[in-house]
């Protein structure tokens, strides 16, 4: 090796992570570009783009010679749910990637720590209290109440002596986590016929997403994972354990908390605007580890581009392609499901 | 440079370490041996700062190991663990750079002079070669060498080894121990390593401290401590001399 190849080595890993992101950008803009267009309505592209540039500009007449309902369908139906869409994805993704490295666990997501599991709890009982007592609880707060509250419970149990340890939080979310489906199946028995609207919910989907689920999840998990991203090097450190973290300067039990908070924040807000959605958050960082390796200062802005491209490309399909809509939580499970099992398999294999 | 006074520690109701004085010199290859249980482990990560709640006190170069902030410990000592769990698939160069993480501000990327001395680095433990290898792929002594790699970027004062050549060849624990000889001639490192192989110990060290349940044996050079009548009270081994400076362990109770 002569003098400069390492330099060489770290100009090319960031000349790749560039090129990735690049095309991962593309292919996003690609995706929400054709997912707009395509749908049981035939709306056309230029139509499409007046309604769009109109309304950014605030300018009717742009869009006037257009039938109201078919604005209504591009600007109230389709661009919320491609922007809901693109933003639990990301969300998603970047929230299994921090978890995989706060736990030192690369098979852990927000399901480990309980954290999804609370916000279903808190949507089961709105739905529960919204039928039963004729009030209207808003779902996506108490979801997201939901998820923080079980995040709280959760440290408060794993911290011995002031110290959070990654076995211990993995060891207290499954205990939380296993209450509260109990809780769920409860309540679901408990509302007799009603069981579908909690059932419905729980299965995860983008259907009826509305600018409010938008603009109330997108700041949160933009700035959580800016945040994610500013301390990305020291979850590197982080994820080789605390006493390595420690030998290099780094407070791993404080840190810890900062990326917990974090990444139960982008799933509590995840979770509340769709349900639950399975295997992105498992499926995207595993597979970009692969393709670029684990350095989080790539792997993090990476993933919440892929989780995006993935879960719109999945709910664009499972609206438009067949006779009857399927959530989209079924399908990023049914697909993600086996295609987790080969990546498994396949690395297994490569190990021996 | 490092004193222990009256260190004392306990695992629950156990007394793993009793009232241990010790002091290490700069510029010492300090040996810390004893059976297993002995408390070596435990001696080394009070020292490191990775257990606190022990009493009584301990010095790295005069000041309370309590008074340190932890930014400021890691670029005076840096530590090879008996066992670092690596999970995720880095390159062994991402390892040995972060190596670099106390002397770097968070957003900055290496300078050429950081790259230099974690080249340099790898080049002495042979593991230049490995740079772009992945660390989850690599045979156990070869991550062994990685890590100390990463730990000898620190640039550290005092450097711990807790069973770092236990995974290596015969080869490559000799060539390591070498280098850090050499680090410890040229740049006056302090070195505290615990080991196992007595052999090696012999022909290394220059100090030794024998540790039993917990407690001080003997504290001295290393002809003074390692003599066979001590080897086989506290090790239960019969040991032999061999070549210049070395030991051998006999196959036999």
């Amino acid at each position: 090796m002569n003098s400069n190849s390492l330099v060489i080595l770290v100009r090319n890993k960031h000349l790749k992570a560039k090129i990735s992101g690049l095309i991962l950008a593309l292919m996003l803009a690609f995706v929400t570009v054709l997912s707009v267009n395509l749908g049981w309505a035939n709306i056309g592209t230029r139509d499409i783009l007046c309604i769009i540039a109109g309304k950014f500009t605030g300018s009717s007449d742009l869009y006037s010679h257009l039938n109201p309902a078919q604005v209504s369908i591009v600007w109230d139906i389709r661009l919320p749910r491609i922007l809901c869409a693109v933003v639990v994805g990301w969300g998603l993704a970047v929230s299994g990637a921090v978890f995989q490295a706060i736990l030192m666990n690369p098979l852990a997501d927000s399901y480990t720590m309980g954290v999804s599991t609370g916000a279903a709890f808190g949507a089961s009982a709105a739905i529960f209290m919204n039928v039963f007592y004729l009030s209207s609880m808003p779902i996506i707060l108490f979801a997201f109440a939901g998820a923080l509250l079980t995040l709280a419970v959760v440290i408060s149990i794993s911290r011995t002596g002031g110290y959070v340890s990654a076995a211990n939080l993995v060891i207290a979310g499954i205990i939380v986590s296993c209450i509260l489906s109990a809780a769920i199946s409860l309540i679901k028995s408990m509302s007799g016929e009603q069981v579908s609207a909690i059932v419905s919910w729980l299965i995860g989907s983008l259907a009826a997403r509305s600018w409010e689920h938008f603009l109330f999840g997108f700041p949160l998990v933009i700035t959580c994972t800016l945040l994610c991203c500013y301390y990305a090097e020291d979850l590197n450190i982080l994820s080789l354990g605390d006493q390595e973290a420690r030998n290099l300067g780094i407070d791993g039990s404080r840190l810890r908390i900062v990326f917990l908070v974090c990444g139960a924040l982008i799933t509590a807000v995840c979770v509340s605007i769709s349900g639950i959605i399975g295997f992105v958050g498992l499926v995207v960082p595993h597979l970009l580890r692969l393709l670029v390796g684990s350095d989080n200062r790539i792997l993090i802005p990476l993933c919440a581009l892929t989780g995006g491209v993935l879960l719109l490309s999945a709910d664009t399909f499972a609206r438009s392609f067949m006779n009857v809509e399927i959530p989209v939580g079924v399908l990023t499970t049914l697909l993600g499901g086996p295609f987790f099992f080969y990546i498994f398999r396949k690395r297994n294999k490569y190990i021996q | 440079m490092i004193l222990l006074k009256d260190v004392s520690f306990q695992y629950g109701s156990k007394e793993v370490l009793k009232n241990i004085n010790l002091s290490v010199k700069k510029g010492c290859f300090f040996g810390v041996i004893g059976p297993n249980g002995a408390g070596k482990t435990t001696l080394l990560k009070v020292v490191t700062g990775n257990l606190t709640g022990f009493s009584g006190d301990v010095y790295i170069k005069d000041k309370s190991i309590r008074d340190f902030n932890i930014k400021e410990l890691a670029r005076c000592i840096s530590v090879v663990p008996q066992q670092v769990d690596i999970r995720f698939p880095y390159t062994c160069l991402e390892i040995v750079m972060m190596g670099r993480t106390p002397y770097k501000s968070r957003l900055k990327s290496l300078s050429p002079k950081d790259l230099n001395i974690v080249k340099k680095c790898m080049e002495i433990t042979d593991t230049i070669q490995f740079a772009d290898c992945l660390v989850t792929e690599l045979s156990g002594g070869e991550k062994q060498r990685v890590v100390l790699a990463k730990a000898l970027a620190q640039q550290p004062e005092v450097l711990f080894l807790d069973e770092a050549f236990s995974n290596m060849d015969a080869y490559y624990s000799i060539k390591c121990l070498n280098v850090i000889k050499q680090l410890v001639k040229e740049r006056g490192l302090t070195v505290i390593c615990v080991m196992h192989d007595l052999n090696l110990v012999k022909a290394f060290c220059s100090e030794v401290v024998m540790l039993q349940n917990g407690q001080v044996v003997k504290q001295g050079t290393v002809e003074a401590v390692m003599e066979p009548k001590l080897i086989h009270g506290t090790f239960k081994v019969k040991v032999a001399k061999a070549g210049n400076s070395g030991l051998a362990v006999l196959p036999e109770l």
